[in-house]
């Protein structure tokens, strides 16, 4: 559960973030979206911890989100995929873990990349990786933290168009069959309608929630599922 | 349009046959006196003429650059890491590493003297103040090479200092602390040659030194090329795990 109210954050003079209330119930798939600069980023980063607020609060699991750090119960996915490069695909799922102080469980790493596709990509170097690998090798490693909540910066934005959809279909399986809490950021309005339970949009200048859409779409949804009426 | 490609290696061995061969052509065609130029042979000969005195010499040398290189490259890697690691510390130190650069260390050399007198372990100082400075820059700077992106990621899991410090920040601090270690040798060396003309207690800086009060370039281009080989293969070694260090980073 993530509880969001009134968070402000100014950086100087600049209002990123401007009184913005938000509230994202336990397994729930939430999705942000805006333009450029309307504050998603920051308002994700408030949430996992990495942006401290100007004003307002935030609660995840009903505590300050340092706690969860902590607890190891935040899984990031950032923009870029943030691979140590010296590390293969399975030493970098499990040294997150590590770097959270847990059991690195290996062999559920090794089985966890099997079923994300990435079977033959296990003991590959992150160079010898396409980016949607990559992205995908980070997906799964913030799964393997075992958090409960995963929260998601554009993790398809450096993607081309088709990888986009195939990885988003992907992430939509794991969360199915994991019980997660995910706030989603993303430019891309049918990734975000097409993933999400609900989308809040945002505006910028300054940066602010707009509206919350409930998506009554059923699941599963598929890329096929952009095609109906509904969706429009 | 493509040459053939020659091994890596041999286009330095190539240049340095050949600048041998030009000094050669040069002092036979002109008749340089031996005593300012003498030909490449005649230093050849020097040093095989009498090796134990070169092998000493090169033995003292190679000791000064190893301990005291080692002391001054540790030293400023742990002073590179305190200061990457601990930001007001590097914004008040900085500036005077960098001046401390520009300052010619040979200034430090009577203190040095004063200190710990004329011998062993005034070079071995010498040495170690030459290797510290590139070292301690590099070092630092090369904790500015950890993308934010995974001090987030670290920051996420609430990962401890330390623990970041060693698997995150050292990793990707490497290159540019072997890019450190690759200064700091060859600055090692030119720090044990300058060591031995003014402490005087042997070596090829020594050897040198007697040399050219004597006006016996033979001698002393016998020791230089000496100099050369030692610090050409700590280059070439340092090198190499450069090469290693790069492979995996990037």
């Amino acid at each position: 559960m993530i509880e969001v109210e009134n968070l402000t954050v100014r950086f100087d003079d600049l209002l990123a973030l401007d009184a913005a209330s938000l509230s994202v119930d336990d397994g729930e798939f939430v999705t942000v979206v805006g333009p450029s600069g309307c504050g998603k980023t920051t308002l994700l980063r408030s949430v996992g911890g990495l942006q401290e607020p100007t004003a307002g609060q935030v609660r995840v699991g009903g505590d300050p989100p340092e706690t969860a750090q902590s607890a190891g119960d935040l899984g990031f996915v950032f923009q870029s995929h943030t691979l140590f490069p010296w590390k293969t695909a399975l030493e970098n799922v499990v040294f997150l873990r590590e770097l959270a102080g847990r059991e690195p469980q290996r062999e559920r790493a090794r089985d966890r990349l099997t079923a994300a596709g990435l079977g033959d990509a296990v003991d590959a170097y992150p160079r010898e990786l396409s980016g949607g690998m990559c992205q995908r090798v980070a997906i799964v490693r913030a799964m393997h933290l075992g958090a409960s909540t995963l929260l998601m910066d554009e993790p398809f934005g450096e993607l081309d168009e088709l990888t986009r959809y195939d990885m988003a279909a992907s992430v939509l399986e794991s969360w199915r069959d994991s019980n997660r809490t995910v706030l989603f950021v993303t430019h891309s309005v049918p990734e975000a309608v097409l993933l999400g339970d609900r989308v809040v949009v945002m505006a910028d200048n300054p940066g602010r929630i707009v509206d919350r859409v409930d998506v009554s779409l059923p699941r599963p949804r598929e890329e096929s599922t952009m095609d109906t009426a509904a969706f429009a | 349009m493509s040459h053939p490609r020659l091994p890596e290696w041999s286009y330095p061995v190539l240049a340095l046959a050949g600048a041998v061969v030009l000094w050669a052509a040069f002092v036979s065609l002109l008749g340089v006196p031996p005593y300012l130029l003498p030909h490449p042979i005649e230093v050849a000969r020097r040093l095989i003429g009498n090796p134990d005195l070169y092998l000493d010499a090169a033995v003292a040398t190679t000791v000064k650059v190893l301990v005291g290189g080692a002391v001054g490259t540790l030293l400023g890697f742990l002073i590179g890491v305190a200061v990457g690691e601990i930001p007001p510390l590097w914004r008040a130190i900085l500036p005077y590493l960098v001046v401390a650069r520009v300052l010619p260390v040979v200034s430090l050399a009577p203190l040095l003297i004063i200190y710990f007198g004329v011998g062993f372990a005034t070079g071995v100082g010498f040495v170690a103040l030459m290797a510290l400075f590139p070292m301690a820059i590099s070092t630092a700077a090369g904790f500015r090479q950890t993308p934010d992106a995974a001090l987030d990621l670290t920051r996420s899991v609430d990962a401890s200092r330390l623990r970041v410090l060693f698997a995150v920040r050292l990793p990707y601090a490497a290159p540019d602390v072997v890019a450190g270690l690759r200064q700091s040798v060859t600055l090692a060396v030119v720090g044990a040659v300058l060591a031995e003309w003014f402490v005087s207690d042997g070596g090829l800086g020594y050897l040198i030194l007697l040399a050219a009060e004597s006006i016996r370039p033979d001698i002393m281009l016998a020791s230089l090329s000496l100099v050369f080989v030692i610090g050409f293969s700590l280059y070439g070694a340092v090198g190499l795990l450069g090469a290693r260090v790069r492979r995996r980073v990037e």
